[in-house]
């Protein structure tokens, strides 16, 4: 597996969002916050339940629209941006409550995710010239490889999706990101459902993608253990506002995070 | 240019049969686009009835464009008249289609019928018509993973539209005249019932669901069942209640086959699978069975 080619100066964010605000009518879902996430760094998002996380989360890959701020993808802004040029620009995401494309194969899942990188249109896809097989027979053969690259067995890559057990339902999802040949790539919740074996699993091969692909990971975890395992930096949201930011070590012992967790003291 | 000599000498305007059929497509392509971007945010059933709404709101204005006047003298439409006197296709070599002989009629909406499947077999298995799959199952996903929503969704539009637009022109020229009072609504119904009966986002079940109630509707009804009822006193004939049959039929179908006639592939699959994993299921005996899900 090559690695991704990424442009631009190293250690710089990959990701900026500056000041971003989410309202929902009179909710405010996300509060004035700034996240920065320096490439190849995993990042995590962590916070209580309803803390705005997910919310986050669609703004930055575009499906909801800001109420206020600014997100950027290295230099360029894409808060207005649509999801599906937002995905071509180098940004993949998987959800919380798996969402696979449940009447088609495994492989065809991952085929979706290389569309943007696909070229055929309506006339190439109805005379199928060389140029179209060619490409159909590499983003087939590419397909496989990622489901085997996530850790798929052979027997599952043609079932459809919905047959699939909950833990290859979810390494197809990471394929499927993957083949859209990301730059960053958010995982929310990725170990929702596992147990600490598979938790531990997955903690390795989030640090393998990011050092054989050149991955920048954000991810949103429930799991403490992930969480101090493989992040760099740890944002911590709580009723939409960031109330701490740091390593996962100073995190862990600030005030706010603790009083959020456990309640706070009257 | 390739047009019946005897027609040409007549008033108005006269083109070859596969120009009118390519023209048809691409103004049924863009037409089906702009009918198709105000039900984007639509999904499923409510697609479906703002269609069939769009269907009744055309004919309507078809019949009715008559007191609207553009100028000149003209008006929009020529109402319940339509558009008559189309003429019929002329190949050299053929000469122009008559009305006795209905052959050549029928290889030339064979063939039509024959390209209409290639395209439809080849954009089912393509990028694009995996793209419309993935729509179809989760919408958020597809976008988050990359597809155009409003421009694959306008493509399958279109691509409908041209189809239709395609079969419009035959229709045209078939019965050399077009106007409102052909469009029915139960016409549309008709078509709906075929695709259920065969089997919906299926290509071979539409084939088979339009023989066999094209079968039943022109044939079966009419000239072999028609007397039945009264045979048996009855004071009416079968074709008086023609729409009846059709909605028993979709009843039945319902309730015995929901997957219609030839179900895709996927739905095909799922069942099977799901017939599959209860087997085990059972095989494994009563105690795992309900941990096993």
């Amino acid at each position: 597996m090559s690695p991704v080619e990424t442009p631009g100066p190293p250690a710089a964010a990959v990701l900026r969002a500056e000041r971003i605000t989410k309202k929902f009518g009179g909710l405010v879902a996300v509060n004035d916050v700034s996240i920065d996430v320096p490439q190849y760094s995993i990042v995590s998002l962590i916070g209580p339940n309803g803390a705005g996380k997910t919310t986050l989360f669609n703004m930055l890959t575009g499906l909801y629209r800001p109420t206020e701020g600014r997100i950027f993808l290295g230099e360029r802004d894409i808060t207005h941006g649509r999801p599906d040029v937002i995905n071509r620009y180098g940004v993949a995401r998987t959800f919380q409550n798996i969402r696979l494309f449940g009447a088609m194969t495994a492989v065809e899942n991952v085929m979706i995710g290389h569309h943007t990188r696909m070229r055929a249109g309506m006339f190439g896809s109805i005379f199928r010239p060389p140029r179209v097989r060619r490409e159909e027979r590499e983003t087939r053969a590419r397909a496989r490889e990622l489901l085997a690259y996530v850790g798929l067995r052979e027997p599952a890559f043609d079932q459809l999706a919905s047959q699939l057990s909950y833990g290859d339902q979810r390494r197809v999802e990471i394929a499927r990101a993957l083949a859209s040949q990301p730059i960053l790539l958010l995982l929310d919740e990725p170990t929702a459902g596992m147990n600490p074996h598979e938790s531990q699993a997955l903690t390795e091969f989030m640090r393998k993608l990011r050092d054989e692909l050149r991955l920048t990971i954000l991810l949103i975890e429930h799991d403490m253990k992930v969480v101090m395992g493989v992040s760099e930096r740890v944002t911590v949201l709580d009723y939409g506002k960031k109330i701490a930011e740091g390593e996962p070590a100073e995190v862990r012992v600030d005030a706010a995070v603790i009083g959020a967790y456990l309640g706070r003291q009257a | 240019m390739l047009v019946s000599p005897v027609t040409r000498a007549l008033p108005g305007i006269h083109l070859n049969f596969i120009l009118i059929l390519v023209g048809a497509a691409t103004i049924c392509a863009a037409a089906g686009a702009l009918i198709g971007l105000p039900t984007l945010r639509l999904r499923g059933d409510y697609i479906a009835i703002v269609t069939l709404a769009f269907g009744e709101i055309i004919g309507v204005v078809a019949v009715n464009g008559q007191s609207v006047h553009v100028g000149g003298g003209m008006t929009l439409t020529a109402g319940n008249l339509g558009i008559s006197a189309v003429d019929a296709p002329y190949f050299p070599g053929v000469g122009s289609f008559g009305l006795l002989n209905l052959r050549p009629w029928y290889w030339l909406i064979f063939a039509i019928l024959l390209v209409v499947l290639f395209v439809n077999l080849r954009l089912r298995d393509s990028r694009l018509g995996r793209a419309w799959v993935a729509l179809r199952e989760d919408e958020v996903a597809a976008v988050s993973m990359g597809i155009p929503l409003v421009k694959t969704k306008l493509l399958a539009y279109s691509t409908g539209a041209a189809f239709g637009g395609m079969a419009g022109a035959f229709f045209g020229t078939y019965y050399t005249e077009v106007n409102a009072g052909q469009f029915q609504f139960g016409f549309s119904i008709f078509i709906l019932a075929m695709v259920i009966i065969g089997g919906l986002g299926s290509i071979w079940g539409a084939v088979v669901g339009g023989l066999a109630l094209g079968y039943i509707n022109n044939y079966l009804i009419p000239d072999v069942l028609n007397g039945l009822p009264a045979r048996f006193g009855l004071n009416f004939q079968l074709t008086q209640v023609e729409f009846g049959i059709f909605g028993f039929l979709l009843v039945i179908m319902m309730v015995l086959r929901p997957q219609g006639l030839i179900p895709e592939r996927r739905r095909r699959l799922e069942l099977t699978a799901k017939i599959a994993a209860t087997d085990a299921q059972l095989a494994e005996g009563p105690d795992t069975a309900g941990g096993a899900t």
